[in-house]
């Protein structure tokens, strides 16, 4: 008797275990918005800066605003199924409003930066015409804020001192367009 | 240091001095065989590389190192009283955090952020914070009966094998510029060499019968080890202009640490009073 009744709740905690071991969940989000800061590269890590930056750390930081859109299954599994960018970045383009290490004014000088995403193993060249895809995959707290709410483009050239004043275009896969320009900064 | 070095040297020949001289002794050859397996855990008293391997030391030692022994086959023959000669093949590992190497590898480089791999990169193929050594190691050393089934066994050996040395990427990135570079670090499998000493302790089943004897026993082992491993590696650098570089160099590891570990095993030999 005490076989009939055990079997079939074992049977049942067994399914139980089976079913407890997938459940992925699948993750959308998009971004909303784009906003421009000064950031000093050095501690390390990127950190907001104010209207004076030395030229060889310098970088803008894009504030990306990403809203979830869509989340299903049981838990996040950060290598096996990381988040969808449901409208991709088909162009960035980063000018200046006064000429730049020899770019006119107003001509894209996205190749004079590099795409840091949190991780120095992990940098992306930023080629003018294409996009880029953000990602929160190298940050420490990827479990917890699966989104990546900025990014950062650090010079990797020298301009000459003076003060410069930086402009990006956001175009996403669906035809929303973002602009935002920063404050005038002071490169020493 | 040294002080503790002597006493664990002596403890045998302490517990020589103790036994009772009444107790019978082995008369015969016989052996013993130590069942797979033998775990057991590693006190690292000290660890150091050579000056040429001290890029990527981080990766070899660490003062917080815990290691682990796995001696998957022991098997010892035994001859005449005392005496005894043994064969053992012996995994060692030493296990740290990757946080204690990251910041051991910022210490040694005060001008850069260092940045380990991100812990969400499953296929980065690298191993950090393991390194493991497999030898086979002849050993001799002595049978003192210290009761009727109980032995100590002091013994010395000595090594052979080969190591598996961590890899690792790390990004470095300038404090004053913008300007950062990543090491990929690689060794080419080591040789090992080691010295062994200590003492095992056994206690085997009772048996009435005298004559030819097929006993289990239990027991543990504390020893102290010495092992230096020699090897090349490869540091492979790519900088921010994407320019890389390969550079090799030797490494050479001298470790030294006390083991102790349990086992069990079967043993046959004639008693003869």
């Amino acid at each position: 008797m005490k076989i009939k009744v055990g079997l079939p709740i074992l049977l049942f905690l067994f399914s139980i275990f089976l079913i407890s071991c997938e459940g992925d969940q699948t993750v959308k989000f998009r971004f909303t918005g784009l906003d421009l800061d000064h950031v000093n590269s050095a501690p390390g890590l990127p950190v907001i800066a104010h209207d004076s930056v030395p030229k060889k750390l310098y970088g803008i930081r894009l504030y990306l605003y990403p809203a979830e859109t869509y989340r299903k299954g049981r838990y996040f599994d950060p290598y096996e199924a990381p988040p969808i960018n449901e409208d991709p970045i088909t162009k960035l383009t980063v000018w200046c409003d006064s000429t730049f290490n020899g770019a006119a004014p107003g001509t894209p000088v996205n190749n004079q930066f590099l795409l840091f995403q949190g991780s120095y193993l992990h940098m992306d060249t930023l080629e003018i015409g294409k996009g880029i895809d953000p990602t929160a995959r190298y940050r420490e707290d990827f479990e917890k804020n699966n989104f990546p709410e900025y990014v950062d483009l650090l010079l990797r050239t020298e301009p000459t001192n003076g003060n410069y004043k930086f402009h990006v275009e956001m175009r996403l896969y669906n035809g929303a367009v973002y602009t935002d320009s920063t404050t005038n900064v002071k490169l020493y | 240091m040294k002080k503790l070095v002597h006493l664990f040297l002596l403890f045998p020949f302490f517990c020589l001095a103790q036994k009772d001289s009444s107790t019978p002794q082995r008369k015969a050859i016989g052996w013993e065989l130590v069942l797979p397996f033998e775990p057991g855990l590693s006190y690292y008293l000290s660890s150091s590389t050579n000056e040429a391997s001290a890029e990527a030391s981080h990766l070899l030692s660490h003062p917080k190192a815990v290691g682990t022994r796995l001696q998957a086959l022991s098997a010892q023959l035994h001859f005449y009283d005392r005496a005894y000669i043994g064969l053992a093949y012996t995994l060692d590992g030493v296990g740290f955090k990757n946080a204690d190497a990251l910041e051991d590898l910022q210490k040694h480089q005060p001008g850069y952020f260092v940045q380990e791999e991100s812990k969400y990169i499953s296929s980065s193929g690298f191993s950090y914070g393991k390194y493991t050594q497999h030898y086979f190691r002849a050993e001799i050393g002595l049978n003192i009966r210290l009761k009727k089934f109980m032995y100590l066994q002091p013994f010395v050996s000595y090594g052979i094998g080969r190591g598996t040395v961590p890899s690792g990427k790390y990004g470095f990135k300038d404090n004053s510029s913008n300007y950062f570079y990543e090491n990929s670090y690689s060794f080419r499998r080591p040789m090992v060499n080691v010295i062994n000493a200590g003492f095992n302790f056994n206690l085997h089943s009772q048996d009435n019968n005298e004559e030819k004897r097929y006993m289990g026993y239990w027991g543990f082992r504390l020893d102290y080890t010495r092992a230096v491993a020699t090897a090349t590696g490869i540091v492979s650098s790519t900088d921010i202009y994407s320019a890389t570089a390969n550079r090799e160099y030797s490494m050479k590891r001298t470790s030294s640490y006390i083991s102790l570990s349990v086992f069990v095993g079967v043993s046959s030999y004639t008693d003869k009073r």
